[in-house]
């Protein structure tokens, strides 16, 4: 007896430790099915809330293609997307929307990354096959080849991106399909290059931006009677200051002007570019002949950018994204756009080539299959949100490609959008960037060989013709001609374009 | 006897010791070696291997498959650009290495020589040293630019008070012909402090008593300087010469950042077109098989130098 009242006395302590861990336990279950009610309740809420703001997003949307939320991202849990871009002014729009993202869904939140453009695609190309790259990143149809056809993107989901939709709400996206026809990415705005005009130097001569001229030759003779000269002689303010470093400015000119002739670089079946074509040629001379000849700029001015930051130059030729970037850099600036001339005035057949920088976000082939879900239900918030599309068109200068938003109020009233808006629809596009090497070196020969070095046209562009050759045949030779691709003959103008006359 | 009997317990504690200095001595490089073995020996032969591939990391779709020495008989017999860079990067090399050298020395003397103000020197000289590249080359870009660029500038104001015409001023880094040197220019205002303060080091070695003997000898300061100085800094001057060859044989981000290699390839190198190719051209095999030519370029010139520049105490 005294056996087993030591051993009650023994056990008791455990039968109380006992009791109170399972009253412990109950509370704790208890307590966690109050928190779980509270996340219902907060859940419920929030949904409740994103389905109210997307009934409205979708309700007032013009667009033929609405948001269809696959349900709460990434279950409710804490998820962190990454980010990538290049482009400051776009970089703190992106930031403003992925805000009002996370005031949807608080549980994503971003990282956002800046890296320079002269980095972007290196250090792309360089961390995504190694697993390092963003969660989701800046796109530019340059790099349409190497990464869509090298299998660098994952394309976009039928479920949250119908085809069908996306193609009537952005037509463009036809012109940039990946392999099989599949949606990669959407071009959701058409950039073009302007004619940039400095409205208050402008105003000082008495004109207007209505006054610059629509055809080459008399733009030439209007910048010529702008330009100013020093006692020496030189150039003190540019007429139309095309000196830069950059393809897309000096060349650029010559570039957009060669396709005003109508016709093809690229050969029938798509082997080789050929830049020597008389019309070409006549294009880059004209461009030599506004400095040497005319003396509208001096070689050794200032670059354009530089020179219209300035009030050294009433004009230069610019792409639109500079819009953006003279917003956020220079706002006191006081400026204005016009349309690029062409030969005879008009846009038919072809306003200008395509180095257009259709904006999309992109999600990489390597980002970890759990996040892609919320990566392309963010992609299609986006991009069904006209709000957001037409934020996308002011901040980068670029009218957008879905026809529904073209006479939005906002983007009337918008200086860049409205003299972009009609030549957009002329410009031809042309992404054989997958052999950049063959491109580099051909525009090299012309950029530096002819404005740098003072080589005479035509033997530049016949040295760029030969180098372009070798180094096309062989990249088309090392990836395939299978995953080679070109754009140009998808030109909504196709019937106007005619296969030049190749001198080489 | 009891030598006999200590004999064991002096083995053992013998033994003991030599198994605690290898723990050390693993514990001191094993971390070294370790860290040697990923981040440089495995690249390295990885790349080797590479190199006889068609390797291109960006293009998911192309199969890896081996190409034999495709790669590098396309370089050296195929790719004239390779030619043009070569020449280039020793063009450059030829330009900067034996200017930095000579300046650096002599300033270094110069400094030493000083009773004052020797730290403030060193420290104006090293100043550059610390700069970033990118943003040293970025002002160098402004100071070099033709029409309002500060070099013009003075130079325009200079021949002015000369009461002489301006006619065409140099274009710097938009003339073929001019943009090596330029670049050159830039690095040994970049580049000249650290070889100063390792010449400075080199000269504080030479014992005060050579001067004294060659003084005594009646030895002029310029014969001193010859004659003393410049055969004790033999070693130093080896140095210096050799990692300068080999610096400037790796040149990239000067050219990178003020050129891009241009006008018409003037200044592209050979690290450059590495550059291009890997990651532009997504070519990382070929780019590879750049790397180890370039390899190979810098060892039998680094082993040329060693043997002209060996040393041969002088004391």
């Amino acid at each position: 007896m005294a056996i087993a009242g030591a051993l009650v006395a023994a056990c008791q302590p455990k039968v109380v430790e006992k009791v109170v861990e399972v009253e412990k336990e109950v509370t704790r279950v208890v307590e966690q099915e109050v928190v779980k009610e509270q996340v219902v309740e907060k859940t419920v809420v929030v949904e409740k809330v994103v389905e109210k703001v997307v009934e409205k997003m979708v309700s007032d949307s013009p667009l033929p293609w609405k948001y269809q939320p696959l349900g709460t991202p990434n279950d409710g849990k804490p998820i962190t997307l990454t980010y990538w871009d290049w482009h400051a002014p776009r970089v703190e729009m992106m930031e403003r929307w992925f805000r009002q993202y996370t005031d949807m869904y608080p549980n994503v939140t971003f990282e956002v990354t800046t890296i320079p453009w002269s980095d972007f695609w290196t250090k792309t190309k360089a961390s995504i096959p190694a697993g390092q790259g963003p969660d989701i990143q800046y796109f530019h149809q340059n790099n349409h080849q190497t990464f869509v056809y090298g299998g660098l993107l994952e394309p976009y989901p039928e479920e949250l991106f119908p085809k069908t939709e996306i193609l009537e709400t952005f037509p463009m996206t036809a012109e940039w399909l990946g392999p099989d026809g599949r949606v990669f990415w959407i071009p959701t705005g058409a950039m073009t290059a302007l004619i940039y005009y400095n409205k208050d130097m402008f105003e000082a001569e008495g004109l207007t931006g209505d006054d610059i001229p629509t055809t080459w030759d008399e733009f030439l003779d209007f910048a010529k009677s702008l330009t100013q000269y020093d006692a020496a002689g030189r150039v003190s303010v540019s007429g139309f200051d095309v000196n830069g470093a950059e393809a897309g400015n000096t060349s650029g000119v010559a570039y957009f002007m060669w396709k005003n002739y109508g016709h093809w670089k690229w050969d029938e079946d798509y082997t080789r570019p050929c830049y020597a074509q008389q019309e070409f040629i006549d294009s880059l001379q004209w461009v030599v002949d506004l400095k040497e000849k005319h003396k509208v700029v001096d070689p050794d001015f200032l670059q354009l950018t530089d020179a219209f930051a300035a009030n050294m130059a009433y004009m230069i030729f610019q792409w639109s994204w500079y819009t953006g970037d003279l917003n956020l850099n220079n706002p006191e600036l006081n400026y204005g756009c016009r349309r690029v001339p062409t030969l005879t005035g008009d846009f038919a057949p072809c306003a200008g080539n395509g180095s257009p920088d259709p904006q999309s976000i992109v999600v990489p082939v390597t980002t970890p299959a759990e996040r892609k879900p919320v990566c392309f239900d963010l992609i299609a918030y986006l991009y069904s949100n006209p709000d957001f599309l037409v934020d996308n068109a002011l901040t980068l200068g670029s009218p957008p490609t879905a026809p529904a938003l073209l006479n939005h109020p906002l983007l009337q009233s918008d200086e860049s959008i409205v003299a972009a808006g009609p030549q957009s629809e002329w410009v031809m596009y042309t992404h054989e960037q997958g052999s950049p090497l063959a491109l580099e070196e051909a525009t090299k020969y012309i950029q530096d060989g002819i404005f740098l070095s003072g080589m005479d046209v035509k033997e530049a562009v016949f040295k760029a013709q030969e180098e372009s050759d070798r180094l096309t045949a062989d990249f088309i030779k090392e990836v395939g001609k299978e995953n080679f691709h070109v754009a140009e003959r998808e030109y909504r103008h196709a019937d106007q374009i005619t296969f030049g006359e190749c001198l080489m | 006897m009891g030598s006999f009997a200590s004999e064991p317990a002096l083995r053992g504690h013998g033994k003991g010791l030599k198994q605690g200095t290898w723990t050390i001595v693993a514990l001191a490089i094993g971390p070294l070696i370790l860290s040697y073995g990923i981040f440089l020996i495995f690249p390295m032969i990885y790349a080797f291997v590479m190199s006889f591939t068609n390797w291109n990391p960006v293009s998911m779709r192309t199969p890896l498959r081996a190409v034999g020495v495709a790669n590098y008989s396309e370089l050296l017999f195929k790719d004239p650009l390779f030619w043009t860079s070569l020449k280039n990067t020793i063009y450059y090399a030829a330009l900067r290495v034996p200017a930095g050298l000579v300046i650096s020395m002599v300033l270094a003397t110069l400094i030493n020589s000083l009773r004052r103000l020797k730290g403030f020197y060193r420290s104006i000289y090293y100043l550059p040293v610390l700069t970033s590249t990118v943003a040293a080359a970025i002002m160098w870009n402004w100071i070099y630019q033709p029409r309002f660029g500060l070099l013009n500038s003075v130079l325009a104001s200079l021949i002015g008070s000369l009461g002489l015409q301006v006619s065409g001023m140099p274009r710097y880094l938009m003339d073929a012909k001019m943009a090596m040197p330029s670049i050159a220019v830039m690095s040994l205002w970049k580049g000249i402090g650290y070889d100063i303060v390792i010449f400075l080091a080199g000269l504080q070695g030479i014992p005060s008593s050579m001067y004294d003997a060659a003084k005594v000898d009646g030895a002029t300061g310029l014969q001193a300087f010859w004659h003393v100085t410049v055969p004790l800094l033999r070693p130093t001057i080896a140095f210096i010469a050799i990692t300068g060859v080999i610096g400037s044989l790796q040149v990239f981000t000067e050219m990178y950042i003020m050129t891009q290699g241009g006008p018409v390839n003037s200044t592209r190198t050979i690290v450059y077109m590495l550059f291009d190719q890997a990651f532009v051209n997504s070519r990382f095999g070929y780019a590879s098989a750049i790397s180890f030519v370039l390899f190979a370029v810098i060892m039998a010139i680094t082993l040329l130098q060693r043997r002209v520049l060996a040393t041969e105490w002088a004391y």
